[in-house]
């Protein structure tokens, strides 16, 4: 038994022009209801009452439901119908200005009366109900589509298709009160980002074209192995149109209406007429239009007979009969199907507006297939329940357009729709998100948007202007949702909306009943765990997990304490491998960008490009709604970024900078350097605060930058003292009996490491089983270990490598003492790690190191570059136990006093309410030195 | 407006793309590059992938000058069943360079042929590589610079 799905799709676009009672467009809705809505209904009606076992779907668009519920367009249909009886009125009382026979104008007066009874007395005005009672019967699945049949492959975002699809659903469960199984993907077009869209509206079957399936002419011996339906990989369920059986219907030049006996479409009253005639009938405009009255037959190409329904009736019988035929003789090579069900799509309209005899030829075609022996009619539904789809393929992207694909919809006709399109699509979704809690009248603007988004949205657009029928119209309806979307965000932006006019568009534009604002949000998530008294965005070109200097550990400590104290903390940072572009971690909302890098770049043109994805991130929650107080940049790398943030969004900028160029290489020298200087400089100009942490970089800053020092505070890193690491890990087993000295920090020249190691020789003499451990990488590694196997200490000296957090707690808890012999340092955090831990330290007197140690109370300082000096003090702290102990003891009650995370952040807070204050008061003037003139 | 560009599939061997620079960005990219924006060169480089994590897989790619007037093209006779991405960067005129101001999204070219047999395993793409940006390369670690970054900025 060969089972037959015909599927008739019904769209037009939304044609409703308001006031506007002589709109030539709606006049496509009215001829649509007269030529194929109730001729297909009376159909059916005569199908049900002589007990014919018919099944049909039906796919009704939601511009076509609104329309045909609209009380307005119901009334204008009336009086088109009423016109057009006038016509064929006055068409009898003359017989005919183009001299047609009588029989066949007899003919329409019979039939436009029959069809007026139909709409306003049987139907009652309502088509949606009278198709809806026909699939109550059994007879037809209704289905439905996107909200105005947008072309979805090309709408660009994931929220954008959503919308689009789940705003049909709901039009469809609106007017029929139950949701659809299936759903008719305008214009075919299926890609397979849709599959996970569709699922959430709970679709199990999809109609596609055969090109998802195959391309070309070789490959349809093949395809016959993949009837029709398939499941993709997804769990949909396919429905292949079959193109063979297609074509044999819509194709004018190898299907049926082509048939030379069948009605001519292009011949008209109303441009066959003479003028003076017609005039009274037709747009008062002057414009000639098409009356419905069509008098001739296709005949030939020059030459038109007239029309003869009689013998038209009889070319129906025989081509029902053929494609009957066609479907018995259905064959296929897929031995796993016994049952396929044979698909044949097409746009509802082809019959009876532009075929004239396609519903009289779908009644005859279901009277022979209720009585053959070997053919049936099925819907999806039907089908699916008794049959399970085993073909499970990947389909491609495909529509039932010229060629298959998307060349309809995109060449150079109309290429230009889509940055539009797309521009007004992420604009909707940046009001979404940034109007959380919107007031009523502003819901009603943001669903008034969304509406004119998704009429310019419609395909119809594309497609006109591809095949150059009605482009001035198809334009003008662009220009004009473009202009209304526009114009109902300016009014958004300046807080002052116009209901009246806001009540008019709305009035005019009715798609959609109910808008679904959710359906556009993006950064849900994100908004539900804020509610705090200020909003700081932190840029710091690192944070954890990926750490390389200090500043992500900084960062990470500092924010988190921050956002304990009533801030929200957005940190933009750098992407890091294997973690999320978004995380909230700790109270701190963390953004990760990644550079668009494609070539091996200058390392400042990387820094560049970070900040590039910076600054963007930044805009884009700025876009959401995100308003942010104040800008925290730390150090010159995230400068770029700070700066240009600073300059758009216009609110202060705080920074910290951590080291300097200068400072590091101990002046400026190459031309690397002396950009690194300049950008320096630049933020520290432009912010309004600057922060250090040490003295010494105080006076750095104030001295070799020129900053003034009413603009610098000093704010010294912290540390958490009281945290526990738990691990499984061993740390140093080896070497449990030895005093170990520990290092930890990046292996570059001004942390002195080298230094170190030459003073071991020095201290093995004076405590043979001294043991050093150096943690950390860095540019230096491959030098510091030759160092130490020239010098022969392979077996004293080991590198640990990377420490992480959970290393680096265990391993200074396994040191004996920490050196830290840096040559510039402008704090030493490691240092304040090893006083938290009690582990006595030996720095260098350099820097912040300095300021942080006092000498033979908390630790003890040495003079940099003295090889001779440090190993003096190793040796002296390794031979008095009870001396390093209670210098740990002191470190570590200052350490517990003076550096706390959250008092550090408190101090951080000071300066940004003082820069916050200030702002506010205007009182914030700084001089090209970058001079804090008010203070 | 906003800095975007976009990658359409038309059909099994031809791309859309356009793209959009905001007055601003133009402006800073000046500054950076100390030009004008009128007068640097621009180019357009297009990705191939076979994998559909970009980030992964092989890649191969191609440049085409383009005018500076240029916002949109279409690129024809390519390969179809494979992954695409296109940026759109300033030239730098140095070892066939550009610096990527603009990247697309992966789009994949339909397939022109039955590739899959009946029965083998049909795959589906992540969502990552359908909407989101995926992964890109992180070229930070292949970077000719990266053994000498400090954390602050290039030792010696």
């Amino acid at each position: 038994m060969k089972t037959f799905n015909l599927m008739l799709h019904a769209h037009l676009p939304y044609v409703f022009h308001g006031q506007n009672e002589k709109a030539i467009e709606e006049r496509w809705l009215f001829e649509a209801i007269t030529e194929c809505y109730l001729p297909l209904l009376d159909t059916f009606e005569r199908l049900v009452i002589d007990e014919i076992p018919f099944q049909i779907s039906l796919s009704i668009s939601p511009p076509l439901i609104t329309m045909l519920k609209m009380k307005e367009l119901q009334e204008r249909y009336i009086q088109y119908l009423d016109q057009t009886i006038k016509l064929v009125e006055r068409e009898l009382e003359v017989y005919g200005n183009t001299k047609a026979p009588p029989s066949l104008i007899m003919h329409y007066y019979e039939h436009f009366k029959q069809l007026k009874v139909s709409y306003c007395t049987k139907w009652n005005r309502d088509l949606l109900a009278a198709f809806h009672s026909f699939e109550k019967l059994g007879h037809l699945e209704l289905i439905t589509t996107s909200i105005t049949h947008a072309f979805l492959p090309y709408i660009h975002s994931k929220e954008g298709k959503r919308a689009q699809i789940q705003h049909g659903i709901d039009e469809f469960v609106e007017a029929f009160g139950s949701r659809p199984k299936g759903i008719w993907l305008p214009e075919c077009a299926y890609e397979q980002a849709l599959e996970e869209l569709l699922l959430e509206v709970g679709i199990q079957y999809m109609y596609t074209d055969s090109h998802s399936i195959y391309q070309n002419e070789n490959e349809k011996e093949k395809a016959s192995s993949y009837v029709s339906p398939v499941v993709t990989p997804k769990g949909i369920v396919s429905l292949i149109r079959d193109d063979k059986l297609c074509r044999q219907v819509w194709s004018l030049l190898e299907g049926y209406p082509g048939d030379a006996d069948y009605r001519e479409y292009y011949r008209d009253l109303g441009f066959d007429a003479e003028e003076n005639y017609i005039k009274p009938f037709l747009h008062p405009s002057g414009i000639r239009l098409n009356t419905g009255l069509k008098y001739h037959r296709i005949t030939g190409k020059e030459h038109k007979d007239w029309y003869n329904p009689v013998i038209a009736k009889q070319k129906i019988m025989q081509h029902a009969e053929h494609y009957t035929h066609l479907l018995a003789q259905y064959e296929h090579n897929d031995k796993d199907v016994a049952t396929p069900l044979i698909t044949a799509a097409f746009d509802a309209e082809l019959f009876g507006h532009w075929w004239y005899e396609g519903p009289q030829w779908i009644e005859q075609l279901c009277r022979n297939i209720a009585t053959h022996p070997s053919v049936q009619m099925s819907s999806p539904s039907r089908y699916l329940e008794h049959h399970i789809t085993k073909n499970r393929t990947e389909l491609t992207f495909s529509t039932w357009g010229r060629n298959g694909h998307g060349e309809v919809w995109l060449n150079h006709k109309n290429c230009f729709i889509y940055p539009k399109l797309h521009d007004m699509e992420y604009k909707m979704m940046e009001l979404v998100n940034h109007y959380i809690h919107p007031t009523d009248l502003e819901k009603r603007v943001l669903e008034q948007c969304a509406r004119e988004l998704f009429l310019l949205q419609s395909s119809d657009w594309a497609f006109i202007l591809d095949n150059e029928t009605t482009v001035e119209y198809a334009m003008r309806r662009m220009n004009l949702h473009s202009e209304r979307f526009y114009y109902l965000v300016d009014q958004l932006a300046s807080q002052q909306i116009d209901a009246v006019i806001l009540q008019e568009i709305e009035s005019l534009d009715r798609i959609a009943i109910k808008v679904n604002l959710s359906h556009f949000q993006t950064m849900g998530e994100m908004r539900k765990v804020n509610d705090k008294k200020s909003r700081v965005i932190v840029l710091s070109w690192e944070f954890p997990p990926l750490v390389i200097g200090g500043i992500s550990a900084h960062v990470y400590e500092l924010t988190r304490q921050l956002a304990n104290k009533d801030v929200e903390v957005h940190v933009v940072t750098c992407h890091s491998q294997d973690s999320e572009a978004y995380e909230w971690v700790h109270g701190v909302h963390v953004h990760r960008c990644l550079p668009l890098q494609s070539d091996d770049h200058e390392f400042i043109d990387w820094v560049f490009q970070l900040n590039i994805a910076m600054y963007d991130k930044a805009m884009e929650l700025f876009s959401y709604g995100f308003t942010f107080d104040m800008i925290h940049g730390h150090d010159w790398l995230v400068s770029y970024a700070a700066t240009q943030l600073q300059e758009e969004l216009k609110i202060p900028l705080v920074c910290t900078i951590h080291a300097t160029e200068h400072g590091r290489n101990q002046g400026i020298f190459t031309s690397l350097q002396e950009k690194i200087f300049a950008q320096e400089s630049k933020l520290m100009r432009q912010s309004q605060k600057v922060i250090c942490c040490s003295k010494s970089m105080y006076e750095e800053i104030k001295h070799v930058y020129g900053i003034h020092e009413s603009k610098i505070r000093t704010i010294p890193n912290g540390i958490n003292v009281e945290h526990h690491v738990d691990s499984n890990k061993t740390y140093m087993e080896d070497w449990s009996d030895d005093p170990i000295v520990f290092f930890i920090g990046r292996l570059v020249r001004e942390k002195g490491v080298h230094i170190l190691l030459q003073s071991v020789p020095d201290i093995l003499a004076h405590v043979p089983n001294a043991k050093f451990m150096i943690a950390g990488t860095g540019p230096m590694e491959e030098h510091l270990h030759q160092q130490v196997q020239s010098a022969g200490l392979h077996d004293r000296v080991k590198f640990f490598g990377f420490a992480d957090e959970e290393d680096r707690y265990h391993l200074f808890r396994k040191a004996t003492i920490s050196v830290f012999p840096s040559l510039y340092e402008p704090f030493g955090i490691v240092a304040l790690e090893s006083m938290a831990a009690n582990v006595p330290v030996i720095v260098s007197d350099v820097g912040g190191l300095s300021e942080l140690v006092e000498h033979d109370q908390t630790g003890v300082k040495v003079p940099s570059h003295d090889i001779k000096a440090l190993a003096s003090s190793i040796i002296h702290m390794l031979q008095h136990h009870a001396w390093r102990d209670a210098l740990a003891h002191a470190a570590y009650e200052k350490v517990k006093s003076d550096y706390r995370w959250d008092h550090i952040a408190h101090k951080t807070l000071e300066v940004y309410s003082d820069v916050t204050e200030k702002q506010k008061q205007n009182t914030f003037h700084t001089n090209d030195d970058g001079v804090d003139i008010a203070n | 407006m906003s800095n975007r560009m976009v990658l359409m599939p038309r059909d099994s061997a031809c791309l859309f793309t356009y793209w959009e620079v905001e007055e601003k960005t133009k402006k800073w990219m000046g500054q950076y590059f100390q030009s004008n924006w009128n007068e640097l060169d621009f180019k357009l480089r297009l990705y191939k992938s076979e994998d559909a994590n970009v980030a992964n897989g092989k890649l191969q790619h191609w440049d085409m000058n383009i005018q500076k007037e240029d916002d949109h093209f279409f690129i024809f006779n390519l390969v179809p069943d494979q992954f695409y991405y296109i940026d759109f960067g300033i030239d730098k005129c140095t070892d066939e360079k550009i610096f990527t101001l603009l990247r697309s999204n992966v789009v994949t070219l339909p397939s022109n042929s039955i590739r899959r047999r009946k029965g083998a395993p049909a795959k589906a793409y992540p969502s990552n590589v359908l909407y989101k940006q995926p992964i890109w390369r992180d070229y930070r670690r292949n970077a000719s610079w990266f053994r000498k970054f400090t954390g602050y900025n290039l030792t010696k």
